[in-house]
């Protein structure tokens, strides 16, 4: 039998650590903007809190017992608040100029929130309600977790009893989050580990939106949102824990802050996106890769070298889990050193253009993409040689394109040059790996077209 | 006088219906639908009194068949187009009635593989009776220019299949055979040199071409938000009304059945239980997931006897005390303890 309040208590702990990070390090308490962006970042921070704390317990041999959990999060919590008595507030929230306030038509509102309604309800439905059904999600991931719950130890090998444990040298995010979904149950539940995985997604989609909205509007904010909810395979992905999504949200997030820094100049909100992206590297072996390093370049060509400082803190916290890797003596890819065999491979190419342009896992997503970028290009290339574009600098603004396409350049780069073409080929992983860069290049379109609107607004 | 929308497009809604009528009674007196996911044509051969297997060729929208039958035959559609393993999301079932010199069209159009081109048909009959079936005349329809529209409305509402694989790829909708973007794209493109070249949008095109863009990805993701709402209610009613899970079939009802009080001291961790089953890696890895840290094996070393069996969605039974064999193992007798819905059976199997 379930054990609800056991549960609740779980989540409540997870929430409170998570409020308290991001309200103390983050945003002062009084405006309601930020109190609403506390609330939907705080299940995300407390998963990279999780994370930590299950690294701590593993160095000095502490089992994973609810208990151990629990009295573990406890203490975090009582030292946020506790460091919040002694640091000043950061005054006062004040939101930073629209770059755009513009107003969709109704019949794209109503569009966008039947969109987002579909996966949402599908998500709950089958994050909570249903069992798991989808290869990957009871092999490399709730299996790994549920074999490290009733040992209550991590599970990082794949010898006996361990045989049906596929990634075990995955980092652990997710895994650490089904674990404290399940602390205190007297056995193992799917449901509230794909249940914990559902609400860290609606989390970072939310805290995303609210972001966006900071910058460019509700309408254009839902709008964004739509355009990567609405792509076929992520909302399919929203129902169960593969964790391609969470990486594409994370990345989602950690832009979305970054555009959020760029228009208040706000430090904080840096390190907000910083640790967002850096959360992306313990969610998915190829987070390293496909969000923290495309963020971290992207974050040291705009941040002038005396601002750097809140980019530490991210640092460290992704160097540490190659650094635990390397101690383990476990691979870094997620294939091993076959990751590394660099060849051309041609017969990938069809494969690659059939799922860009007529694929089901997308539908016209990536050909509507593209056209949208050219569409703006020429009509900002029209524009009289006087115009500013939105009143800030372009390449500024274009360099948040950076991320995703170099993101989505590397995606291409490991199935076209690599032995991974096997599951392109095979239709295994290359299509909802694709979920990342399209999340990371909707943003900065969505960005451009706001100031377009807005230059266009001061010319008269 | 009234000038608006509706009137305006009277005549054409007009229009649209009467071509649509000769469409719709042009259609198979026999209701066609798409297979289910865990369509299973080896077991069906295995359940059936009496099958059959004919190969078409050649362009049409229905099938004829002229036979006479003394009971109802189910028949199986494959388009295979010369491939080795034929694509089974887009194959159709239907249930022939029995009767004498019945005359009937079989709508291949419905397909969502189907297009106006020639294409390689695989029609499986199997029959609840085991003589006395005869078919006199399999052949392909002509296509009829009335289908073409809607065949085509139908395969834009013909669901995603919810397959173990979705979450890698989806195969995406098409429609007359092509992929749907190929189908929406030229239309966008069209619409967008129109808004580009016509003197009506100066001014706004830029705003007009946006929007364009806009419905050509939001209309696309609605499509798709519709089939997951149906999965969502699909689900929740198979789930809760204790039915077969999509391919999952009695996967969950077994592991239950075997996790319940009284055969958890028989599931150790030690003893393995077997699993006999057919096809992909799937259910193997769905049932190790579900019972462990019990092992499930699909492989025994000789002189090693299981606790448990499972016969997964097996044709072959066992009675209490009798022998069941799975491939080139048997194991003797052996002693039901549970049927469920997908015809799957747990045994246990006494030890030496």
């Amino acid at each position: 039998m379930m054990s609800v309040p056991a549960f609740g208590v779980s989540l409540a702990l997870l929430l409170a650590e998570g409020w308290c990070a991001v309200n103390l390090v983050l945003f002062s308490r009084s405006s309601r903007e930020g109190l609403l962006l506390c609330l939907a970042l705080a299940l995300p921070f407390a998963a990279l809190f999780n994370v930590l704390l299950f690294l701590l317990f593993m160095l000095c041999g502490i089992p994973l017992t609810t208990v151990s959990l629990w009295i573990g999060h406890a203490c975090i919590v009582a030292g946020l608040l506790l460091v919040r008595q002694f640091l000043p507030p950061t005054g006062h929230d004040s939101d930073p100029a629209l770059l755009s306030s513009l107003r969709l038509p109704r019949i794209i509102i109503a569009l966008c929130l039947f969109i987002l309604a579909g996966a949402l309800v599908y998500g709950f439905a089958h994050a909570w309600l249903l069992p798991p059904f989808q290869y990957d999600s009871f092999t490399n991931w709730l299996m790994r977790s549920k074999m490290s719950f009733l040992e209550q130890r991590l599970v990082f090998d794949n010898a006996f009893p361990h045989e049906a444990v596929r990634k075990p040298h995955y980092p652990f995010l997710v895994h650490a989050l089904h674990l404290m979904a399940n602390a205190g149950q007297s056995s193992w539940r799917d449901q509230l580990a794909s249940g914990m995985t559902f609400l860290l997604s609606v989390s970072l989609l939310f805290g995303s939106f609210l972001m966006i909205r900071r910058v460019v509007g509700a309408s254009l904010a839902l709008f964004a949102l739509t355009l990567v909810v609405g792509i076929p395979l992520f909302g399919l992905h929203l129902g169960e824990g593969y964790a391609d999504h969470l990486l594409a949200e994370e990345g989602l997030a950690a832009l979305a802050a970054f555009a959020l820094y760029r228009s208040s100049g706000r430090k904080s909100v840096l390190l907000l996106s910083g640790l967002l992206a850096a959360a992306a590297v313990w969610t998915k072996a190829e987070g390293m890769f496909f969000v923290f390093l495309p963020w971290l370049l992207l974050a040291l060509l705009s941040v002038r070298p005396l601002a750097l400082r809140p980019l530490f803190p991210p640092l460290l916290l992704a160097a540490v889990w190659p650094v635990f890797l390397f101690l383990k003596g476990l691979a870094f890819t997620p294939h091993g050193s076959t990751d590394l065999l660099v060849d051309y491979h041609p017969e990938s190419l069809r494969t690659v253009l059939s799922v860009l342009l007529y694929g089901g896992s997308f539908g016209p997503f990536w050909p509507l993409l593209f056209a949208g970028m050219v569409c703006l290009a020429i009509a900002s290339a029209r524009r009289s040689p006087g115009a500013t574009f939105g009143g800030g600098d372009r390449r500024e603004r274009l360099s948040l394109f950076l991320p995703g396409a170099l993101c989505f350049a590397i995606v291409i780069g490991v199935y076209v040059f690599t032995p991974n073409v096997s599951y392109l080929l095979n239709g295994e992983s290359f299509d909802r790996q694709l979920l990342t860069p399209a999340a990371m290049l909707v943003l900065p379109l969505v960005l451009c077209f706001a100031e377009f609107v807005k230059g266009r607004g001061e010319e008269g | 006088m009234y000038t608006g929308p509706v009137r305006r497009f009277l005549p054409f809604l007009i229009v649209g219906c009467l071509w649509c009528i000769p469409a719709l009674s042009a259609a198979a007196s026999v209701s066609v639908s798409l297979a289910p996911e865990e369509l299973n044509l080896g077991q069906r051969m295995a359940a059936s009194a009496a099958h059959a297997v004919v190969r078409l060729s050649g362009r049409g929208d229905a099938i004829a068949m002229r036979y006479s039958s003394p009971a109802p035959i189910d028949c199986v559609v494959l388009i295979t187009d010369g491939k080795a393993v034929p694509d089974l999301s887009t194959a159709l079932v239907a249930t022939l009635p029995l009767g004498k010199d019945l005359t009937i069209d079989l709508n291949v159009s419905a397909s969502p593989g189907w297009s106006l081109g020639t294409h390689e048909y695989r029609v499986f009959f199997f029959s609840h009776a085991s003589d006395g079936t005869t078919m006199e005349r399999v052949t392909l329809v002509p296509a009829s220019f009335w289908r073409l529209p809607v065949a085509a409305l139908r395969h834009l509402f013909t669901s995603e299949p919810y397959l173990p694989a979705s979450y890698h790829r989806l195969k995406g909708y098409r429609i007359l055979g092509v992929a749907a973007p190929l189908v929406l794209l030229p239309v966008v493109i069209l619409l967008l040199i129109l808004t580009l070249a016509l003197r009506r949008f100066r001014g706004r095109r830029l705003a007009a071409c946006l929007m364009i863009l806009a419905l050509g990805f939001l209309l696309p993701s609605a499509r798709f938000s519709l089939d997951l709402l149906a999965f969502a209610g699909r689900h929740l009613t198979m789930w809760y009304g204790d039915a077969p899970y999509e391919q999952a079939g009695s996967a969950y009802a077994i592991a239950e059945f075997l996790q319940s009080a009284n055969y958890e001291r028989a599931t150790s961790a030690v003893s393995p239980i077997y699993l006999c089953s057919e096809g992909t890696s799937y259910i193997p890895s769905l049932l190790t997931y579900l019972l462990s840290p019990t092992r499930v094996v699909q492989k025994l070393p000789e002189g090693q006897t299981p606790v448990m069996l499972i016969a997964f969605q097996q044709p072959q039974t066992a009675k209490e005390g009798q022998a069941f064999q799975c491939g080139d193992r048997v194991f003797n007798n052996v002693k039901p303890l549970r049927s469920f819905a997908d015809g799957s059976v747990v045994y246990s199997v006494p030890q030496p």
